[in-house]
């Protein structure tokens, strides 16, 4: 059954994904870069970007798609995007080790968990073109997966090779070693200690060639907007507030912590407290009730599992459930500390990835304890209506995220047809006949997509998915 | 290289474990069979919450697809041909109208500058039924930006002027 709700689950986003055009922000302006040059030249000039951020293989494989798709841009990234939403789901079924009908009837609600998550929307939903958010949460569970295999020198190369990969196409490919290291210190020992010396040597390495050679450094709170509290701040106003007054780095542990709390709390959203703003207005409406129910009882779960195991893990011994768990928060602090000089939800997407898998463990545990305990009927029942209730509000979430998914495919179309002007806006006009070309071959890729009809979704229906 | 076992808890048989189990998977499955039900739907041609496959020019102005008001103006369709619009885009009913109209009735007044930008006459043949549409559906900005596109002391009567509906 988990393979079978895994499998039909991507296909499900996978026909969401191609239903949506290739999109202009963010998509566009990287093929037009790379379109003119040599793929060393792709690496070398991704190098000195500037920007505090370090993804030669991004860009690269921008390139490599951009030069394979022969001018079907739309085929060669869609299918890209979609082998790994594939990939995906196929390794989180195969790290949760589903053997029983009860571990499968707790799959499907992680599967949910997995999906409806608000950080799993800008892993599959962008394309940049290429969604490396989505590759590093690919990435990291591959060496989980090492993590737990019998081992051998096969599991060692391919843990270094996976950071080497994960680290060089996005900052956050570091989450690769903090899953080996962390799944090693709770007995997997698919990665041997001398695998993750390698691995750990490579990482200092990445640290020196980054801060030291190449001095990319990281990215500068001045350059981008961020939430904080219940608004967000421009980076005019994160200079003055706290950048002027030395409080920097009051700024960086809001920011971590905001990040690791909207993992397990599913809020804030992007650093703002969204959701409790509209609980002090008294705006008790369906997707407030939804992400609060939602979080309550899955996160409930996980802090009732750690307090029922905690024992076990004093004494160092660790199940299957257990390793989930720690790893999740292993990841969920790793991936925050990323945040901190601003926060965004795509970010955390690989440890929402890993949440749905803590959810998974801790439930299948609560499952199998609280159907052996004798109860009266009455709280049985109370039990099994909190169940139903959060997995209902799951379920929604994950129509959320199709809704999301569909919708967006709207404004990318609409965004297509004012291309011309928003290139030039961006003083990223095309200026050879080549770039004009692939412009104008990727909105007529474009035209041939459907979008979803906002006008056949019910008003009341919106209710239950528009946060803001 | 195959994981390793571990212990596992074994499955309930008790009635109350199986409320639980089923508790818990009950969203999830119907949410997937219905999905698939869609998927399935969609590979015959029946897609319900998407738009139809062929649309008017009017239609797509109604629904502010200005991608495909672009196709079909590049491909040769009259920007100020009026056509059908199916019951449920702009409202309930079928109607006949310009892409102009569809726009206004959308309040749109985005879509009815693209409209313009791309060929649809905005003049004193068609600013009277367009100023007096605008109005009678209470588009504001619409009527605003009619106005400034008119010559100066244009001032239209709605009385007699035809209109797509006058409700």
């Amino acid at each position: 059954m988990a393979w079978s709700a895994a499998a039909l689950m991507a296909v499900i986003v996978s026909v969401a994904i191609v239903r949506n055009p290739v999109q202009v922000t963010d998509a566009l302006v990287p093929m037009l870069d790379v379109q003119r040059q040599a793929p060393l030249v792709v690496v070398r000039t991704a190098l000195k970007e500037g920007t505090g951020l370090s993804r030669p293989l991004y860009w690269l494989q921008i390139k490599l798609l951009l030069d394979a798709s022969r001018g079907r841009y739309f085929v060669a990234y869609k299918t890209f995007h979609v082998l790994l939403v594939a990939v995906l789901f196929f390794l989180f079924v195969r790290v949760a080790r589903v053997r029983s009908r009860d571990d499968a009837l707790a799959f499907v609600f992680a599967l949910v968990v997995l999906t409806g998550m608000h950080t799993f929307l800008g892993m599959v939903w962008e394309g940049y073109p290429v969604n490396h958010y989505l590759e590093i949460a690919v990435f990291s569970l591959s060496a989980l997966v090492l993590c737990q295999s019998r081992g051998g020198w096969m599991a060692d190369v391919g843990a270094s090779v996976l950071f080497v990969t994960a680290a060089l196409t996005l900052d956050s490919g570091l989450l690769v070693w903090v899953v080996v290291i962390s799944a090693r210190l709770v007995g997997l020992r698919g990665v041997s200690w001398r695998g993750l010396a390698v691995t750990t040597g490579l990482l200092a390495v990445y640290m020196v060639l980054r801060f030291g050679v190449l001095g990319i450094g990281v990215p500068d709170v001045g350059e981008r907007a961020s939430g904080f509290g219940f608004s967000r701040i421009e980076p005019a106003d994160i200079e003055r507030r706290f950048v002027a007054t030395g409080h920097l780095y009051y700024f960086y542990l809001y920011n971590v912590a905001s990040a690791f709390a909207s993992v397990f709390l599913s809020e804030p959203t992007a650093g703002r407290w969204i959701l409790t703003e509209r609980i002090m207005n008294g705006e008790l409406d369906p997707v407030v009730a939804t992400r609060v129910i939602s979080a309550l009882v899955a996160t409930g779960l996980i802090a009732w599992f750690t307090v029922r195991r905690r024992a076990a893990w004093a004494a160092w011994q660790f199940e299957h459930s257990d390793q989930l768990v720690v790893i999740c928060a292993a990841v969920a602090l790793g991936n925050a500390a990323m945040c901190f000089s601003y926060v965004k939800d795509e970010i955390m997407s690989t440890a929402g990835v890993f949440y749905a898998l803590a959810v998974f463990g801790a439930s299948r545990d609560a499952l199998a304890q609280w159907g052996r305990a004798r109860r009266p009927a009455a709280v049985a029942t109370v039990f099994a209506a909190v169940l139903v209730t959060a997995s209902f509000a799951w379920t929604v979430r994950t129509t959320e995220s199709q809704y999301q998914m569909l919708r967006i495919g709207t404004t990318d179309r609409y965004e297509w047809a004012h291309v011309d002007e928003w290139l030039a806006q961006q003083n990223q006009a095309p200026r050879t006949a080549q770039g004009a070309r692939l412009v104008r071959d990727l909105r007529d890729e474009a035209m041939r997509t459907r979008p979803l009809s906002l006008l056949s979704v019910p008003r009341w229906a919106v209710e239950w998915f528009n946060l803001e | 290289m195959t994981a390793p076992a571990t212990t596992h808890p074994p499955d309930t048989d008790s009635a109350i474990g199986n409320l639980f189990t089923w508790a818990v998977a009950a969203p999830p499955i119907a949410w997937l069979l219905v999905s698939a039900a869609l998927v399935m739907a969609a590979v015959f041609g029946y897609t319900p919450f998407m738009t139809p496959a062929e649309l008017t020019l009017p239609e797509a102005a109604g629904v502010r697809d200005h991608l495909e008001i672009l196709r079909q103006i590049e491909s040769g369709v009259d920007p100020n041909r009026a056509e059908r619009v199916r019951s449920g885009l702009v409202r309930p009913g079928d109607y006949v109208m310009t892409p102009l109209e569809a726009a206004v009735a959308s309040g749109m007044l985005d879509t009815v500058q693209f409209l313009q930008h791309h060929g649809a006459r905005v003049d004193e043949t068609t600013l009277p039924g367009l100023l007096c549409f605008a109005k009678l559906q209470g588009a504001a900005d619409i009527e605003v930006y009619l106005r400034h596109q008119a010559p100066a002391h244009f001032a239209p009567l709605c009385e007699g002027v035809r209109l797509p509906w006058n409700d």
